[in-house]
């Protein structure tokens, strides 16, 4: 018997090994990290070559845990974020909070990257006096869920603008409940909840930015034609240059909004929609 | 035999201690490299919207410039 027994107390040693780190690898699982390290390529993974509609389909099927990530639609999510919510004439709580006519007078405007909203503002003289209405507009605390069931849903703070879209997309309405888990550090989830925090401000920056670089572009024609104009007729030189001057300056700005929009957007893109 | 137990129980535990501090480790590194990460990209992000800000209200002030020079036939 007894000589057995190193063979036994070996085979006992390799059963504990083998048990520990299986154990240790499946905590290793966790797919929240690789997630948040390159967010939004999973999901490229998985919707590529299939139509938008499909994709929608398909997401807001994983029902969550304990409030992590009910996940409906967040590739939706991350295009309809604020501006699709903007520009939705159903939106009633929009309308309220938009001033005058900027629902009925959006014709969507497409985003090039297809990262975000699909329509935004469409400014007028009057719209645009009163922006100001729309930038310091209320917030309102969402709790924003993921796709992935174990990614844990985050608080964040939105534009009430983009409230209806967000919880059409899942999300609702409040802070987080707090959840027990030995996964993350306190630490961990208050820096996360920043970042995505960051993230929505600067999506919901974007989104301004991009409106009103479409109403200055649109405004920058009516300028130039009407400067033509002035130019074939007898008005004074000094006028004429004096406004063409505007239009120059307008025309600089416009270009360099329109870099550090391209700039900005793609930094945030998808970060919200995994 | 007793003896034989107690010899390979110890070292059964010291190398599941070993292997579950290595673990340990592992993790709460991650997880700092994901804060770090986190972090340098959201100051990242932070700049590129103050610099999107700052462009935007130069924009607006031009628009509201335009709009005084010019009629309103645009």
């Amino acid at each position: 018997m007894k000589k057995y027994l190193p063979i036994l107390g070996f085979s006992l040693l390799i059963v504990t090994a083998v048990a520990v780190t299986a154990a240790g690898t499946q905590q290793d699982k966790n797919p929240k990290k690789d997630k948040q390290e390159q967010p939004g390529k999973q999901k490229d993974k998985q919707d590529k070559g299939k139509p938008d509609d499909q994709v929608k389909g398909n997401q807001g099927k994983n029902d969550d845990k304990g409030n992590q990530g009910k996940n409906d639609e967040k590739g939706n999510q991350g295009k309809n974020d604020n501006k699709g919510n903007q520009g939705n004439k159903d939106d009633k709580d929009d309308k309220d909070n938009q001033g005058k006519g900027n629902n009925d007078k959006n014709d969507g405007v497409v985003d090039d990257r297809g990262n975000f909203m699909k329509k935004g503002f469409k400014w007028d003289r009057e719209t645009f006096k009163e922006r100001e209405k729309f930038r310091k507009g209320e917030k309102v605390t969402v709790c924003h869920k993921f796709n992935r069931e174990d990614e844990p849903a985050v608080t964040i703070n939105i534009s009430a603008n983009a409230l209806q879209a967000h919880l059409g997309h899942g999300d609702v309405r409040g802070e987080c409940p707090a959840v027990e888990n030995d996964r993350w550090s306190d630490r961990f989830l208050r820096q996360r909840s920043d970042y995505y925090n960051n993230v929505v401000a600067t999506n919901e920056q974007v989104v301004y930015s991009q409106s009103i670089l479409d109403y200055a572009l649109n405004r920058l024609t009516g300028a130039r034609t009407q400067l033509v104009t002035l130019q074939n007729s007898n008005a004074p030189a000094a006028d004429i240059e004096r406004k063409r001057l505007l239009v120059v300056e307008l025309e600089e700005n416009t270009s360099l909004l329109q870099n550090l929009i391209g700039v900005t957007a793609s930094l945030v893109a998808n970060k919200l929609a995994d | 035999m007793f003896h034989y137990f107690k010899r390979v129980a110890a070292f059964a535990i010291a190398t599941a201690f070993i292997f579950t501090s290595c673990e340990d480790k592992t993790t709460s590194s991650k997880e700092e490299i994901e804060i770090k990460t986190m972090d340098s990209t959201s100051k990242v992000i932070e700049e590129n919207r103050e610099k999107l800000e700052d462009q935007t209200e130069k924009v607006e002030k031009s628009l509201e410039k335009l709009d005084e020079e010019f009629d309103s036939t645009n």
